[in-house]
């Protein structure tokens, strides 16, 4: 399950939404000043906008403005657009649209949710592993990424595969992954990181967010990791340096072929 | 709403794999923002790509009938916002039909049908965008041929785009991808598309050399098509290289080499273009008569029409250019703007060559028109300043340059289509 934040004032676009977004949790917006609230305090996955929702603004530069503060976190645009309005929005950043003639149709609109979802760190990392790994270790990382937010821990991991938290720890070895521990580690940090690149982010508001006791306790997750501390790692090569790192410990002839 | 000065505007364009699926054709109409009836044709091509991308992405199996349905319905709806009578409305509105039972095949070929009319209108983002769409499908239907045939479609995209390095590229991966296939015509095809972009590049002596090994290839594997399309393809070169004479020698043996009506019309196009390179109009004007009986594509059939009055302009024959002008004039209502703009401004070119000013510059302010409609910038110049030197009566030099003299094989060939008939078409 991802947070998925929004500013939909339609109480029909709300439902729309929520009809097509189970088993994530929605986190309505009243304002766009909110929005943007939220995205600072909570681990968001995914945002989504109505273009017309605040009379006489530009939705396409709001999609603008937000991604260029929060340019990991993806940006559904919602609305009625013409040729021109989505050839800004494309320009503008956004991950994706929903016409609004597509809204009653809750397979498009679980279709986009789930393809803008992609664009976080769940799909990064299935895209990175394709080489390494086979498509049931993929699918493990995937899931486990998904649920980084939800603070998920090894039980239910190995619930969520109805299985044994010893098998899950087998099949990790047999897909070439580490232990499912360090597993969900390494995940969290990982989230941690992308969070920490976007503006407004302290080490202990995400270490928190993602359920360790304090900012100490994340520090300590990081150097366990990838070595060092966290303040170097907030930019994009300190990122791509620890997705790296964490493809490296799978497949094979990484650390988690052996482990 | 857009602002009076718009932030977004210039901003830089996300790369491909950033931007939002569909997203690249909408790059059409970069520059013209403001353009209200590009930008609602813009959104109709963004939700058909979608139709198609959504295919592609999800397999043909995981789209519910139900919602495929629907989706088309609302991409049917949208096109109510262009003239019943729209060209691009009709050829959309037989596409979606095909795709209603969501067929690989029906979305393959409505993707590759988008592309080659956005490619031919020089909408050449919308043209590269379905050509990729239909990749992606053939590629999500595990289908090799189809794979290499829908890369050619996107190095044939490119090229018009003036992309000739990535169109190469493009063509080279549909060449390895019909051998993977053991897809023999389609490697010559695509080593065709290969030598284009040689041609391009100026490096007409490689593409010589790669239109020899196609032609080779196809005689060592003993395919009588495959020769014949290596064949055509050198017919083209030649053509496009300035020797109109060597192209008919060629095209003939093609035509010999070929049995596919589809193929034999082709050639039929290209010894056209050799004969009026050569001044033998006659023979081109042959060769236009009996295309025109047998293809049932509205812009191939609009082309021809135009051509067949300026053969005759160029024979001398008043009468008749104005005779076959008033159905070229027909034929070219069914035909993209873009494209109707070029023409109608060929067709008033080959009045005015045959003394018909009148009528020339009533074409000329209609070819002025639409090419001002769709930004077709080079159409719109040419014609304004013909116009503008017709109004003015200063003399204009309206005939190509001399033809180069055909030889002793090519007449003889010309003689022959002179007096075919329509049978030409057909297998011998």
């Amino acid at each position: 399950m991802a947070y998925i934040a929004a500013l939909l004032p339609d109480p029909a676009d709300r439902e729309a939404l929520e009809a097509a977004s189970n088993p994530h949790e929605l986190l309505f917006a009243e304002t766009w000043r909110e929005l943007q609230r939220i995205v600072r305090r909570q681990p968001i996955s995914l945002v989504v906008m109505d273009l017309h929702a605040e009379a006489r603004k530009d939705g396409a530069l709001r999609v603008f403005r937000f991604s260029q503060r929060y340019p990991l976190t993806p940006v559904i645009a919602w609305g009625d657009a013409d040729g021109r309005e989505l050839f800004r929005l494309g320009k503008a950043g956004a991950a994706d649209v929903v016409i609004s003639r597509s809204i009653e149709d809750a397979a498009i609109v679980r279709e986009i949710v789930v393809s803008s979802l992609g664009r976080g760190l769940g799909g990064l990392l299935e895209q990175r592993l394709r080489d390494r790994v086979d498509g049931d270790g993929r699918e493990l990382v995937r899931y486990a990424a998904d649920r980084i937010p939800e603070q998920i821990q090894v039980p239910g991991l190995a619930g969520a595969f109805d299985i044994s938290i010893s098998t899950l720890e087998r099949r990790c070895e047999r897909w070439a992954l580490p232990t499912p521990g360090r597993l969900l580690l390494w995940l969290r940090v990982l989230h941690g990181l992308r969070w920490l690149m976007e503006p407004g982010r302290s080490v202990e508001s995400v270490g928190y967010q993602l359920g360790y006791s304090s900012g100490a306790a994340f520090r300590r997750a990081i150097k366990a990791t990838i070595g060092g501390r966290p303040t170097p790692l907030r930019n994009e090569e300190g990122f791509e340096r620890a997705v790296n790192l964490f493809v490296s410990e799978c497949g094979r002839d990484g650390a988690g072929g052996g482990a | 709403m857009m602002a009076r000065y718009d932030r977004l505007g210039p901003l830089a364009v996300p790369p491909r794999e950033r931007a939002f699926p569909g997203w690249y054709l909408l790059r059409d109409l970069e520059g013209h923002e403001r353009d209200a009836e590009l930008s609602r044709r813009a959104r109709v091509r963004f939700l058909v790509a979608r139709v198609l991308r959504r295919l592609a992405a999800g397999g043909f199996e995981a789209v519910p009938e139900e919602s495929l349905s629907r989706q088309l319905d609302a991409v049917r709806e949208e096109l109510g916002q262009l003239s019943a009578r729209d060209p691009e409305r009709l050829l959309v509105a037989r596409q979606l039909h095909d795709l209603r039972d969501g067929r690989p095949d029906a979305a393959m070929s409505a993707a590759l049908t988008l592309s080659e009319w956005h490619r031919q209108s020089h909408s050449t983002y919308a043209a590269e965008e379905f050509a990729r769409i239909a990749v992606d499908l053939a590629e999500a239907a595990e289908r090799t041929r189809a794979i290499s045939v829908a890369t050619r479609g996107v190095a044939r995209a490119l090229l018009t785009a003036g992309l000739v390095d990535s169109a190469r590229e493009q063509a080279e991966r549909a060449c390895v991808l019909a051998l993977e296939g053991d897809d023999r015509v389609g490697w010559i095809d695509a080593m065709a598309e290969l030598a284009a972009t040689y041609r391009a590049a100026n490096d007409a002596a490689k593409a010589t050399e790669v239109l020899a090994m196609a032609v080779r290839r196809a005689r060592e594997w003993g395919d009588e098509r495959g020769v014949g399309h290596a064949l055509l393809a050198q017919t083209e070169h030649e053509l496009e290289s300035g020797n109109a004479a060597a192209g008919v020698d060629l095209g003939w043996a093609a035509l010999r080499a070929l049995h596919d009506r589809s193929d034999r019309l082709a050639a039929l196009s290209l010894l056209a273009r050799c004969f009026t390179r050569l001044g033998l109009h006659r023979a081109a004007a042959r060769c236009h008569e009996i295309r025109q009986k047998h293809v049932a594509d509205n812009t191939e059939r609009a082309r021809i029409a135009v051509a067949l009055a300026q053969s005759h302009a160029a024979a001398g024959d008043q009468a008749r250019v104005r005779s076959t002008s008033a159905a070229a004039v027909k034929e070219l209502n069914a035909v993209s703007t873009r494209i109707r703009a070029g023409l109608l401004l060929d067709l008033a070119i080959a009045h005015v060559q045959a003394g018909g000013a009148d009528s020339g510059r009533e074409l000329l302010r209609e070819a002025i028109a639409l090419a001002r409609r769709d930004h077709a910038d080079s159409e719109l110049h040419r014609a304004e300043e013909l116009l503008a030197s017709l109004e003015q009566q200063v003399d204009v030099d309206l005939d190509p340059p001399p033809p180069a003299p055909p030889t002793p094989t090519a007449l003889r060939i010309a003689a022959e289509i002179e007096r075919a008939n329509e049978g030409v078409v057909f297998a011998n």
